[in-house]
């Protein structure tokens, strides 16, 4: 879903990138260029995607659509304490933390295992940490 | 977080590479086939590029485009045609009279929706077929155009759509 609006949002803007640059006398749209800016534009939604840092799903923990936490009816349970807390793709304290999350993030419990609570993050993004040092929300 | 990284790469190739699409000069390609000669607004087509913006023959919308041919032999027909991305279509077509034809053409009756840049083809056939094209620049403000009001739209929508993705990745801190 998400991976189609950035297509569509980068082949829509990517066109008006060319139409304006025409309507300025910058340049005079072939099919190349046009198909081009389309390609550009969808890169350029992709790029920013990737550069602002929204981790894609793990294959260990994959989720389904109907309950990945960007739908309406996501509600946070649980909240990071204040100094944050690393997260792991898997429920394997042997391993490397793959991220950090930021103390004070709203998040909702999936799933328990041992010590470790799978948690969803509002923007969709799962992950596990260790359920003891979350604070139940209110 | 290598697909993260190599997404950014894509990312940031892809806005030089519209730098560089929006400021290179496109090389001059030839601009008349066959065996003709033409002029547009009594401007030579041959001695001009039908690709590179600073050959562009200036036109108002008010104006009316004179095209001309003559050729070295007997011309059948002929047709005015737009190209716009690769797609052409035709705006005026008639005889000629033995080997030479001229048509006016009103700008404004198609360029109502936008101003810019418009490739115009003039093709005879006949013995002596040709096939010459110019750029025409068509003035006014783009803003004032619903060519240039759609294509502000699109942009909007992409940098609505990437500010929706940095507003939400704001939520998750990154190592």
């Amino acid at each position: 879903m998400k991976a189609a609006r950035n297509t569509v949002a980068g082949a829509l803007s990517g066109l008006g990138c060319v139409v304006l640059l025409q309507q300025f006398s910058v340049l005079y749209p072939t099919a190349t260029v046009a198909f081009t800016g389309i390609a550009l534009g969808i890169a350029v939604q992709f790029g920013v995607g990737a550069l602002v840092g929204r981790p894609q799903r793990t294959a260990s923990t994959p989720l389904s659509s109907a309950n990945v936490s960007e739908t309406p009816n996501w509600h946070p349970t649980h909240r990071v304490p204040a100094e944050g807390t690393d997260a792991w793709p898997e429920p394997d304290a042997s391993a490397q933390p793959e991220q950090r999350l930021d103390g004070g993030l709203d998040v909702r419990i999936d799933k328990a295992e041992g010590g470790w609570a799978h948690v969803v993050c509002e923007n969709g993004w799962s992950t596990w940490v260790n359920g003891s040092l979350l604070e139940p929300r209110g | 977080m290598r697909s993260r990284r190599c997404l950014a790469s894509i990312g940031l190739a892809t806005l030089a590479s519209f730098a560089t699409i929006g400021c290179r000069n496109t090389p001059a390609a030839a601009s008349m086939n066959g065996p003709c000669t033409a002029t547009v607004n009594a401007q030579d087509v041959g001695a001009l590029s039908a690709s590179s913006p600073s050959d562009a023959i200036r036109v108002e919308k008010s104006d009316t485009l004179t095209a001309q041919a003559q050729s070295s032999g007997s011309v059948g027909s002929y047709r005015i045609q737009l190209e716009y991305a690769g797609i052409r279509w035709t705006v005026a077509k008639g005889v000629a009279d033995n080997n030479s034809w001229s048509r006016d053409v009103k700008v404004a009756d198609y360029a109502r929706y936008g101003a810019g840049l418009y490739r115009v083809h003039g093709v005879s056939t006949g013995a002596a077929a040709c096939d010459g094209s110019v750029l025409i620049r068509v003035g006014g403000s783009p803003f004032a155009t619903p060519a240039g009001l759609v294509g502000t739209g699109l942009v909007a929508l992409g940098v609505a759509n990437a500010a929706s993705m940095l507003r939400r990745g704001r939520k998750v801190l990154l190592p």
